[in-house]
């Protein structure tokens, strides 16, 4: 038997106020333990799907997280439900300490004290950032605050972890240290990225979004292979599959 | 004493880096002064300054015990001596126009050394600046030595509406943020030659970039509100209260008050 999936899109679309529409009939499924990117060009829509996947962006109808309609009674539910990390951490790190930022989530899941300071430190341990606790956020370098903001979103302990543009800024060994990171999880992933290289590594899914539409929905390997279709939006095949394929 | 590597070297980083530690630059520093608890240390800071303000107007020689504290508090802490009287250096302008006034308007004799006359406006002006300098002694050093958000707690303790406190700590929080964004618009502007328009031109594009960095600070409250509502913000700002009082903190407190209550009521 497949596993349950966590999170169901049929038909989403939306508009922004301004008249963009950002997204045009959206549908998929993604069960537990997947892990999939989500790619298209500047603009295609993905953070905007992103942000619908918590109830940034509520739609009740057409998207549903572990089998509830985004509603906003079952909001707190599926916050706790998908940790999101967004494109700029310093948007996501708002408090005075990296340990205040941690324990922001669970304390508002109205966690004890004791059990809040034991997923602090689990998820700081988790991230490789232990011993920050007393660090002003914005004191940190990019990739501490990048994994912080991770940290930030697994002391909820969420079924679904969300990111959009995880690796931008980071340098190589930033980059390699998160991918690795991200490996290390065993939680479900959604990935939103620009870099193929990571997407081929970490997720054996690949959906290619442009314009708001879904383009291709394939196992990674294969679409990442198809050039001419990557080429027509606005993307490159990655380096990797090229030499082991000439 | 540094425990940090934070952003305090002027050799470290950009010239926007140092905004970061403007209000709590030496904060991070360890001493007796830097362990009180927060809520004592604004507690007895507090008291100090009810005292000093308390003492009347033509007391001059009387207020001098008072520097003993602040004293204490600059020695014992490690806060250089200069930081101090740069920063008072800064608000001395308001100090001076205000201390000028006593002696012309109250001409009085009060007291003389020989044949020279002291007047009352004298005594009133020499009173103003010393309690100015206590006073924003004090503060310093509690600003100084204490954390941004101990302080912030500190201040929620002496009840100060919670609301506004987590105004201060966001605006605290981002003050950096949104200067570093103001430079990069500036440095975007002036490397596209901004110097050689025309000044009509130069005001327009002035108020157009403020009303982008506006726009830009919208766009960001939102989406670090997205963030907060993300990890199930409600309207109320939690956090686990890790301040305990020591006994060191009773004694600093005690030893404060009776020092300003000696002194005080030693005079009258
Ligand atoms: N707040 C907004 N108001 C109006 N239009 C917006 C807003 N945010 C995004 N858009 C528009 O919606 C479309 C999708 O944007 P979105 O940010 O989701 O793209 P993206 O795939 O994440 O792009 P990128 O790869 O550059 O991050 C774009 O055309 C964009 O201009
Ligand atoms: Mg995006």
């Amino acid at each position: 038997m497949r596993p349950e999936p966590l999170i169901e899109l049929h038909g989403l679309s939306f508009t922004y106020s301004d008249g963009t529409q950002a997204l045009d009939g959206i549908s998929f499924q993604i069960r537990r333990s997947e892990r999939v990117a989500l790619i298209g060009p500047n603009g295609a829509g993905k953070s905007t799907l992103i942000l619908h996947l918590n109830g940034i962006y509520r739609n009740a109808t057409a998207v549903r997280v572990c089998e509830m309609p985004v509603t906003k009674p079952n909001l707190a539910e599926i916050r706790s439900l998908v940790g999101m990390v967004f494109q700029n951490a310093d948007d996501q790190l708002f408090m005075p300490t990296v340990f205040d930022d941690v324990a922001f989530g669970p304390l508002n899941m109205g966690l004890g004290a004791d059990e809040v300071r034991r997923r602090v430190t689990d998820a700081l341990d988790a991230v490789g950032m232990a011993g920050l606790e007393n660090k002003a956020p914005y004191h940190l370098s990019s990739g501490q605050k990048r994994a912080v903001a991770i940290a930030t979103v697994l002391a909820m302990d969420p079924q679904v972890l969300a990111l959009d543009e995880p690796v931008s800024g980071l340098d190589p060994r930033g980059r390699r240290r998160l991918i690795e990171l991200l490996k290390s999880f065993e939680v479900t992933l959604l990935i939103a990225s620009h870099d193929l290289e990571l997407v081929l590594e970490l997720c054996e899914r690949c959906i290619l979004i442009d314009n708001g539409r879904i383009i291709a929905d394939f196992p990674a390997r294969e679409l990442l292979s198809d050039a001419p279709l990557l080429e027509a939006h606005g993307l490159e095949k990655p380096w990797s599959l090229r030499r082991s394929q000439e | 004493m540094e425990r940090g590597t934070e952003g305090d070297s002027p050799a470290h980083g950009p010239a926007f880096d140092m905004h970061h530690s403007y209000l709590d630059k030496f904060a991070s520093m360890d001493s007796p002064v830097h362990r009180l608890d927060p809520r004592v240390k604004t507690l007895a800071v507090a008291v100090f300054i009810g005292f000093v303000v308390s003492v009347g107007r033509r007391e001059v020689l009387g207020l001098v015990p008072f520097a003993l504290f602040p004293g204490i508090l600059v020695a014992v802490s490690g806060v250089p001596a200069g930081y101090l009287l740069r920063r008072i250096a800064i608000t001395s302008p308001l100090l001076l126009s205000l201390a000028i006034l006593p002696p012309i308007f109250s001409r009085q004799p009060a007291l003389y050394f020989g044949s020279f006359a002291v007047t009352v406006g004298m005594l009133n002006a020499a009173n103003l600046v010393i309690k100015f300098c206590l006073c924003v002694t004090a503060t310093l050093m509690l600003t100084s030595t204490t954390p941004f958000d101990r302080l912030l707690r500190g201040l929620q303790w002496l009840g100060l509406p919670k609301a506004l406190l987590v105004q201060l700590s966001f605006l605290y929080r981002y003050l950096f943020v949104m200067a570093d964004e103001g430079i990069h618009m500036k440095v975007a502007r002036d490397s596209r030659l901004f110097a050689r328009a025309a000044p009509g031109r130069r005001l327009r594009a002035v108020g157009g970039a403020l009303g982008v960095l506006f726009l830009r600070t919208l766009d960001r409250s939102e989406r670090i509100y997205a963030a907060m509502a993300s990890r199930g913000f409600d309207g109320t700002v939690r956090t686990i209260s890790e301040l305990k009082f020591r006994a060191a903190d009773f004694v600093f407190i005690g030893a404060t008050a009776a020092y300003c209550c000696i002194l005080r009521f030693g005079l009258m």
